[in-house]
This record gives structure tokens, C-alpha cells and sequence, in this order.
């Protein structure tokens, strides 16, 4: 029989752990140097990333490659409501950017949440026609409603300054904010896994049409989902946009998916820890692999950068993930305090033998 | 006569193949009602069309005095129709425990249990751990306790078979309907199953329909038979009548005699 | 990732599009458009019809189609159309590595896994270009010595003018499509490919190297796409690691809208996007630079209308 922990021990364990986390934050906000407090941040945004696409293709099974357009919704929804009036008037030059836009200015939290609230809206249009598809071809739909957002901001000059985008945003992003949202992000969605909606989303997941016969209402739960995905979506690209302080839509091209669902898939489709720590290992690997692109020297033979060379390495983990270790770090499992209890347990008894 | 369920005139085409033809019946509370015929005879598109998976072409259902036909599958087990798959559908990468309560979520119907249950509110806490209770009690009254915190997948087959059962009943339906339960089954297990379906029926009150190709499940358990063949209903009756009957010999058995 | 240069590498249109000339211009224009997209689109549509996986590298294999010509004349040396031969058949064979590498064995695997591996075979490949070839486009113009400039001479038919390109490219898509059909229904190999898509175990019964018809099957969709892509290139002169993204997802939207699986409905979907885009562009020309999504337009509303494809064979789900 496995041992459990009692519940108010687990939420003080939980409590100390964030608790500590947070002292760790503040200490590389005080001490780090600026390139480790980026990582940082790109570290928080990446998680809420994966956490949320996990939540859509992992735990509800809709295969969504449109991620990307959501990303992009928030991150210009919250930059034209963070720049100031002025700022607006020298960015828009081809065209004056559009009448209430260009007389508001907020601060960063309300363009946040209403940037993700944006994006939420376009994924619940996007939501009921797609997801009357199946499969591959609700993959494909997606992918094209992801690239059609990024279309129309490289056209709509009145609106997203076209394929010049929008420079100078106000670097707002800081540690605090970041990983705040990446705690609301996790809390939120991991509560909802957890809950009797979550059961259904997996139910969902595992076969739709006996989900249907136990009373589930399919349809609307998968939108449910991809709305919810949506919105963290939106709120990380607003992070990311105030962290990069410049975008246009090329960052927003299919590869940021693509990079997302590698961050997925490593740490497990299908488990919120695992997407976690894929995001993780993805952000500070993907920092390491800088030095394929860079100079170096063997011996004698100096070889110059390959631009290139991150991706290309990136793209063969992820088949090599594929074709070796499709379930990744976590498989569907989760990291709980049971879990990591049961493993401290196991070592300790390895090690002492009679301790129990 | 109490009547559940009426199927009135149903029709169901497949492109240019008439799956369920002009299919007329009634079920009445609390029986145990069989549907057999030869393969392809239109017995499962008969449940589907019932259960919401298909909308019929023609004709309707009324269960409990309501026209239920044309409604979604998820609303139908709403009112109080459960079923069983032919080829098993479970959940089976979830637990056995989260199988039997992923039938009980249809018991939060406002959207406002979502946001309740994100947030952890008092009562929302309350019912997940009544869930959970009563997924249990489901559990133990049918045997699979042990088994709870199991994966689905790793039950053996013929449990595998009881916990869809279980899963059906976790709805809490009036009318259950069993697609072929005991495929796949060996003797012992057959009359296990016999057993347990009289059981349920008079524990949970319950009215069952059953499709089943082993003869001795079907003239066991069930009070009356329907008999289709080609879509079509061919003939009813109880079990002596429907082992007499010639045109049944002649169109399920071909010319062999019954058993 | 831009689009497609707006500017075609030919016909080119000026002012009033609206007369039968310039209709006439832009038709000609819209088939040869639209038939090199059905020719990338049968590389996506066969490969589903018997794997049930969309093999997002196939884009990219229509990018390589056009470096392995280029490389062909420019560092090897060779006349252009033993480099344009070539580089087909090179093509097909990288189709049917990346078969045998990457999706064979994910054969019996979770199709989201075989998708993913696809996903990350593309950008593999584009990657690795930009690696091999560099970032930066190379230009495939005649005027580089890449084929004859003759082909850019004009055809007055009345007061139209039309490159003979244009009717190269019309004339060759024709006659691989011609071929292709040939292929598929009066060789052996072919009916073996007809078996395999309705049922791959059961034609394995029948004593048919599944392996092999697959390879097959891949380095037949991968060397028209090598046609599709040299036609491409020579119409809008330049290669770089992205070309085919953009082709790629159209002619795969192509597959869809015809009914994927079905070859002929590739065929049907491709012209109808290649004809719809040089259209819409032609007589709403404020809507240009909204030609790339004009085609997941096309594709949600045929989706929606009938799921399967134009040509698709409906396949109710079995509960």
C-alpha cells in the first residue's frame, strides 16, 4: 500500500516551497546580473507557455497548433495599451494607429489581463468552428487561424504598425510580475485539472464518444479548455512583449509553437509538472546551445558561429524524443508531495534498511 | 403497463443501406428486455440512434413521456439512459476510481461549479469528496474496490467489462443498456455476469435493454426478446415463444435448430 | 517567413484588369499556380491516404527539389535540365529516407507522435538549410544562368502577352499529373498503393512489401513536389530555407479542400486555390497582401460545409 501524506502537511510543505522560491527570486532580482535575471523571466513566461498548451493538447486532447496567435493577440493588445499617446504617434507613421487606441494609456496589470481576456474572446470564436474538426484537421485549422492572426497584424497598419511592429515598449516585466503570473498560471490551471473538470477534460481525451455517453457535454468542455488556454496565452505574450520590448509579427511565425510544444513534449504531454520542467530545461538548454552558434576552437582549428545551429539541434531532440522517449520526463504523471515522499522513502530504506 | 421507453417508427440510413427500418417497440419498467439478431442486423445502430449518437430519419423516441429523439448524447444521459460500449471504451489511462466519477460530473449542470471548483470553495470541496464517497460505494457494491486506485487499462477483460457497467451506473440512469456484455467471456464469467445484471436491475431500481449474441445470457435473463434482422424488427416475444418461432430459426440460425 | 514576392516572376499586370485580356492573362497565370500546388498537394494527400499522417516536411522537400537544381547548374556544373532531372530524383530519394528514418518507426505509434516527429523533420530541414545553404536567398533567375532566358519570351495571342514559361509550367504539370494517374492505375505498383490506403494488413496478406510501396509512395509524392518546386522557382526566381512553407500549407490546404486521401481531389483543390488567389488578388487588389490567408479561408469554410473534402468519401465515426 502506498503511503499518503496528511493533506495539512502537504499544504505547508507547499506553502514553505513557494515561500522559498520567492526568497530565491528576490535574491537573484538583488544580486544577479541582468542576464541571468532574463533567463529568469523568460524562464516564468515559457512556463506559462507550455502550461497552458499543455492544458489544450495534453490534458483535453485537442491537438492545437495555433498557440502562437494567441501569444501575439496579448502581446500587441497589452503593448498598445502600455505605450503612451505620443509614443504612438511617432511609431504609427504609415498609418495613425486607430481612434480609441490611440488616446489610451494604462498601466501594465490592467493591459495584462486584458490582453488575456482579448485573447480569450478570439479563442472562443476560433473554438466553435474548429472544434466541430477532428484530429489532424483540427490541427491544421488551428495552425491556419495562428497564422492568419499573424497575417492580418503584418497587414492591419492601422492597428499593429504592420511588418514594422512596435518598438520601444516599456520594459515592465520584471521578475515579480513573471513569476507571479506563471504562480497564478500553474495554481489556476493545475486546480482545474484536479477538480471533477479536469476528470472530464482527460475523459475527453481518452475517447470523446464514451465521454459523451457518461454525460459530458464534449463540445463545450473542449472550449471551455481552449479558451482558459487562450487567455494564459495572452497573458504571456503581454509578458513577453514588455520583457522583449520590440515585436512584430514575424515572432509570432509558426517556430514559437513549435518551440512550445517541444517544451511540451520533453517534459511529458499531459502532465502540468512535466511542462513545467520542460519549460525549464528548454529555457536555460536553449541558453547552453548559444555555444553551437558562437565561435570556438579545437585544438589548432578555429570554427566560426553557424547561425542555425540551435534550431537545427532543437529539431533533432525533438525527433529523437519522438522516435526513443515519447512520454518525456513525466509521462501523464504528476510531481506531488506523495510522489517525491514515496521516492525519499524508497532511497532512505535502500540505504538503512531497517528504517520504516 | 408501465411504459420507459417507446421507439416510434425509427428509421436510420447509411447512405443507401437502412440500418434500422420502421423499427417499432416499448420498454416497460423495471424489465429486462433482449435484442439479438445475426450481425449487422442493426442492433447497435438501434442503441445509438436511442442514446443520442445518431438522430433517427425518420420516427422518434419518447422516454418517460418525453420526445427525446434528435437531442445529444450528453443531454440523453441526462435524463436517465446509460450505456455500455460493444468493443470497451474506457477511460483507460485514468484510475478505476476516476472512471466511475467522471460519470458523476453530470451532476454539476451550472457552469458556475467551474469557477467554484477552481477556486476551491467550501462546497466545491464537499463535492469532490462526495464524489469521490460515492464512487467508492459504487466500487465496493460491485466488487472492483480493490481495484481502485488501478489504471483501467490493467483490469483484466472480464472486469474490465463490469466496470463499464459500473461507469453506466455511476450516472445514475433509470434504463441502462448493455451492448453485447458478455463478448468475449468464458462460462464461468458468463454466469457471473447473469448474476450481477439481475442484481443491479433490482438494486438500482433499473430498466435494461441487452444486446448479447450468447443465447444463454439472453434466454437466462431476459423477460422478452426482440429479434431484427435487416433493420427490421421480425419478431417479439418471451423466450419459449422466440426458441419456437420458425421465422427466427430461419432468418438468425439459417436452418440449425436453436441450442 | 514572408509570402511569396508579390511580384510574379513573370505576367506581369499593369492597370486595368478588368478587360478580357487581363482576364485572360491572369487565367493563365492562375492555372500554372494552381497546378503546381496540386502537385505538391498529391505528395500530402498520398502519403495521408495510407499512413493517416500529415507530413508537414513535405514543404520542405519541395525547398530541397529547388536547392538540389540549383546546386546542380551552380556547383556542379551541369546543363540545366540534367540538373533539373536530377535533382527529382535526388528529391524523391530524400522523401523516401525521411520516410525510413523518421516515420516508419512510429508506424504503430499514437498518431499525435508521428504528427510531431513530422513537425520536427520540417523544421529540421529548414534549419538545416539555413545551416548548409545560408539564410539568404539565392537567386534562380535565368539571367544567372540557371535555365535558357529564351523561356521568358513572349507569346502574343491577340493583344495578350504570356511568357512560353508559362506554358512550359502548364504543359509539364499536365503531363505529370497524366503520368501519375498512369502510375496509380495501370501499374502493379500503383494498385499496390490503391490496396495499402484502404487496408495495410490485409494487403500485407496478400504477400504486397508494405515497406516498399510506402518508400515508393513517398519518392513519387516527393519528386513531383521537386517538379512543383522547380516550376515554383522559376516563376518567383528564388530559393531560401522557407520557400516551401508557404506552398507547403496551401497545397496541403489543397488535399483538404479536394478531400484528402484522394488524389483526383488534390488535384481539384489545388486549382481551386491557385485560381482563387490570383483572382482575388487581381480584381480586389487592396486585399493583396492578404493572399496567404485567403486559402485557410477557403479551408475552414469547406471544412465546415463538408468536413471530408470536395471529393472526399464521407467516414462516419464508429461508435
Amino acid at each position: 500500500m502506498e503511503k499518503t501524506l496528511p493533506n495539512n502537511l502537504k499544504f505547508f510543505l507547499t506553502i514553505v516551497l513557494i515561500f522559498l522560491i520567492g526568497i530565491l527570486l528576490f535574491l537573484a532580482n538583488n544580486k544577479a546580473s541582468e542576464y541571468v535575471i532574463l533567463i529568469l523571466n523568460l524562464m516564468a513566461i515559457n512556463i506559462i507557455f507550455s502550461v497552458s498548451l499543455t492544458l489544450i493538447n495534453g490534458i483535453t486532447g485537442i491537438f492545437s497548433l495555433g498557440h502562437a496567435g494567441f501569444i501575439a493577440i496579448g502581446a500587441y493588445v497589452s503593448t498598445l495599451l502600455t505605450l503612451s499617446v505620443s509614443q504612438k504617434e511617432m511609431t504609427f507613421l504609415i498609418k495613425p494607429l486607430i481612434y480609441p487606441l490611440n488616446q489610451i494609456q494604462l498601466p501594465f496589470l490592467p493591459a495584462t489581463l486584458i490582453a488575456g481576456l482579448v485573447a480569450a474572446g478570439f479563442g472562443y470564436i476560433v473554438a466553435a468552428p474548429s472544434l466541430r474538426l477532428i484530429g489532424d484537421y483540427l490541427a491544421i485549422a488551428t495552425l491556419g487561424l495562428g497564422e492568419t492572426i499573424r497575417i492580418i497584424a503584418n497587414n492591419a497598419w492601422s492597428i499593429t504598425n504592420g511588418a514594422l511592429g512596435l518598438k520601444a515598449i516599456p520594459p515592465y516585466t520584471n521578475i515579480y510580475w513573471s513569476w507571479g503570473w506563471a504562480f497564478v498560471t500553474v495554481l489556476v490551471i493545475s486546480s482545474l485539472v484536479k477538480s471533477s473538470y479536469g476528470r472530464a477534460l482527460k475523459a475527453i481525451r481518452e475517447d470523446p464518444i464514451a465521454a459523451k455517453a457518461m454525460g459530458i457535454n464534449v463540445f463545450s468542455h473542449q472550449v471551455v479548455s481552449f479558451v482558459l488556454g487562450s487567455l494564459f496565452a495572452g497573458v504571456g505574450g503581454a509578458l513577453w512583449a514588455h520583457l522583449i520590448t520590440t515585436i512584430d509579427p514575424k515572432s509570432f511565425a509558426f517556430s514559437k509553437t513549435f518551440e512550445i510544444l517541444i517544451m511540451a513534449v520533453l517534459g511529458g504531454l499531459g502532465s502540468i509538472s512535466g511542462a513545467i520542467i520542460g519549460a525549464s530545461i528548454y529555457t536555460v538548454g536553449l541558453e547552453f546551445l548559444r555555444v553551437l552558434e558562437s565561435p570556438f576552437k579545437i585544438g589548432f582549428i578555429s570554427f566560426p558561429g553557424i547561425p542555425g545551429m540551435r534550431m537545427v539541434v532543437l529539431s533533432v531532440l525533438l525527433i529523437v524524443l519522438m522516435l526513443f522517449w515519447q512520454r518525456g520526463i513525466m509521462g501523464r504523471k504528476e510531481l506531488s508531495w506523495d510522489s517525491v515522499y514515496a521516492l525519499v522513502a524508497k532511497r532512505l530504506k535502500k540505504r538503512g534498511g531497517n528504517d520504516e | 403497463m408501465n411504459e420507459v421507453l417507446r421507439i416510434n417508427n425509427v428509421t436510420k440510413r447509411f447512405g443507401g443501406l437502412v440500418a434500422v427500418d420502421r423499427f417499432d417497440g416499448y420498454v416497460k419498467q423495471g424489465e429486462l428486455l433482449g435484442l439479438i439478431g445475426p450481425n449487422g442486423a442493426g442492433k447497435t445502430t438501434l442503441f445509438n440512434v436511442i442514446t443520442g449518437m445518431y438522430a433517427p430519419d425518420e420516427g422518434n423516441i419518447v422516454f418517460l413521456g418525453k420526445d427525446i429523439s434528435g437531442h445529444k448524447p450528453h443531454e440523453i444521459t441526462r435524463c436517465g439512459i446509460a450505456r455500455t460500449f460493444q468493443n470497451i471504451r474506457l477511460f483507460s489511462d485514468m484510475t478505476v476510481l476516476e472512471n466511475v466519477m467522471v460519470s458523476q460530473h453530470l451532476k454539476l449542470r451550472n457552469w458556475l461549479w467551474f469557477f467554484k471548483s477552481i477556486v476551491k470553495t467550501p462546497d466545491s470541496i464537499r463535492m469532490e469528496k462526495q464524489m469521490r464517497e460515492e464512487g467508492l460505494r459504487l466500487l465496493r457494491r460491485v466488487g472492483l474496490e480493490s481495484f481502485a486506485n488501478e489504471k483501467a487499462s490493467s483490469l483484466p477483460y472480464g472486469l474490465q467489462r463490469k466496470l463499464e457497467i459500473a461507469r453506466a451506473l455511476a450516472t445514475d440512469p433509470k434504463m441502462l443498456l448493455l451492448d453485447e456484455p458478455a463478448a468475449g467471456m468464458n462460462p464461468q464469467e458468463t454466469s457471473e455476469l447473469m448474476e450481477f445484471i439481475k442484481q443491479i436491475r433490482s438494486d438500482f431500481h433499473l430498466t435494461i435493454m441487452i444486446i448479447e449474441h450468447d443465447m444463454k445470457v439472453i434466454m437466462g435473463i431476459c423477460e422478452r426478446i426482440y429479434v431484427m434482422d435487416y433493420g427490421k424488427l421480425i419478431a417479439e416475444g418471451n423466450p419459449q415463444q422466440i426458441q419456437s418461432n420458425p421465422v427466427v430459426i430461419k432468418a438468425y440460425l439459417g436452418e440449425e435448430v436453436l441450442l | 517567413m514572408t509570402g511569396a514576392p508579390a511580384k510574379g516572376g513573370f505576367s506581369k499586370i499593369g492597370g486595368d484588369s478588368l478587360n478580357l485580356s487581363g482576364f485572360l492573362q491572369h487565367l493563365v497565370n492562375a492555372v500554372s499556380l494552381g497546378g503546381i500546388y496540386a502537385l505538391i498537394a498529391i505528395g500530402y494527400t498520398m502519403v495521408y491516404g495510407i499512413l493517416r499522417l500529415i507530413n508537414f516536411a513535405h514543404g520542405d522537400v519541395f525547398t530541397y527539389g529547388i536547392y538540389f537544381a540549383f546546386y546542380g547548374v551552380v556547383l556542379f556544373l551541369m546543363p540545366w535540365w540534367i540538373a533539373f532531372v536530377f535533382s527529382i530524383f535526388l528529391t524523391a530519394f530524400l522523401g523516401a529516407f525521411i520516410e525510413r528514418i523518421a516515420y516508419r518507426p512510429l508506424r504503430n505509434a499514437p498518431r499525435i507522435s508521428a504528427l510531431i516527429t513530422a513537425i520536427g523533420v520540417s523544421f529540421f530541414l529548414q534549419n538545416f538549410a539555413v545551416v548548409v545553404f545560408g539564410g539568404r536567398a539565392k537567386s534562380f533567375n535565368p539571367q544567372t544562368g540557371i535555365y535558357p532566358t529564351s523561356f521568358l519570351n513572349m507569346i502574343n495571342i491577340g493583344n495578350v502577352r504570356i511568357p512560353i514559361l508559362t506554358f512550359i509550367t502548364i504543359g509539364i504539370v499536365f503531363v505529370a499529373l497524366i503520368l501519375l494517374m498512369w502510375i496509380v492505375y495501370r501499374t502493379k505498383i500503383g494498385m499496390a498503393m490503391r490496396a495499402i490506403s484502404k487496408d495495410i494488413p490485409t494487403t500485407r496478406l496478400m504477400g504486397v512489401n508494405a515497406d516498399r510501396v510506402i518508400s515508393f509512395t513517398f519518392m513519387l509524392g516527393s519528386g513531383l513536389a521537386a517538379i512543383g518546386g522547380i516550376l515554383w522557382a522559376m516563376k518567383y526566381p528564388q530559393v531560401y530555407p522557407y520557400t516551401g512553407m508557404i506552398p507547403g500549407l496551401k497545397a496541403f490546404i489543397a488535399a483538404v479542400v479536394g478531400g484528402i486521401g484522394s488524389i483526383q481531389g488534390a488535384m481539384v483543390g489545388g486549382f481551386i486555390l491557385g485560381i482563387s488567389e490570383i483572382m482575388i488578388v487581381a480584381f480586389v487588389p487592396s486585399l493583396a497582401g492578404y493572399r496567404d490567408a485567403f486559402a485557410y479561408a477557403i479551408l475552414l469554410f469547406v471544412l465546415l460545409v463538408k468536413p471530408t473534402g470536395i471529393l472526399g468519401v464521407e467516414v462516419s465515426e464508429k461508435v
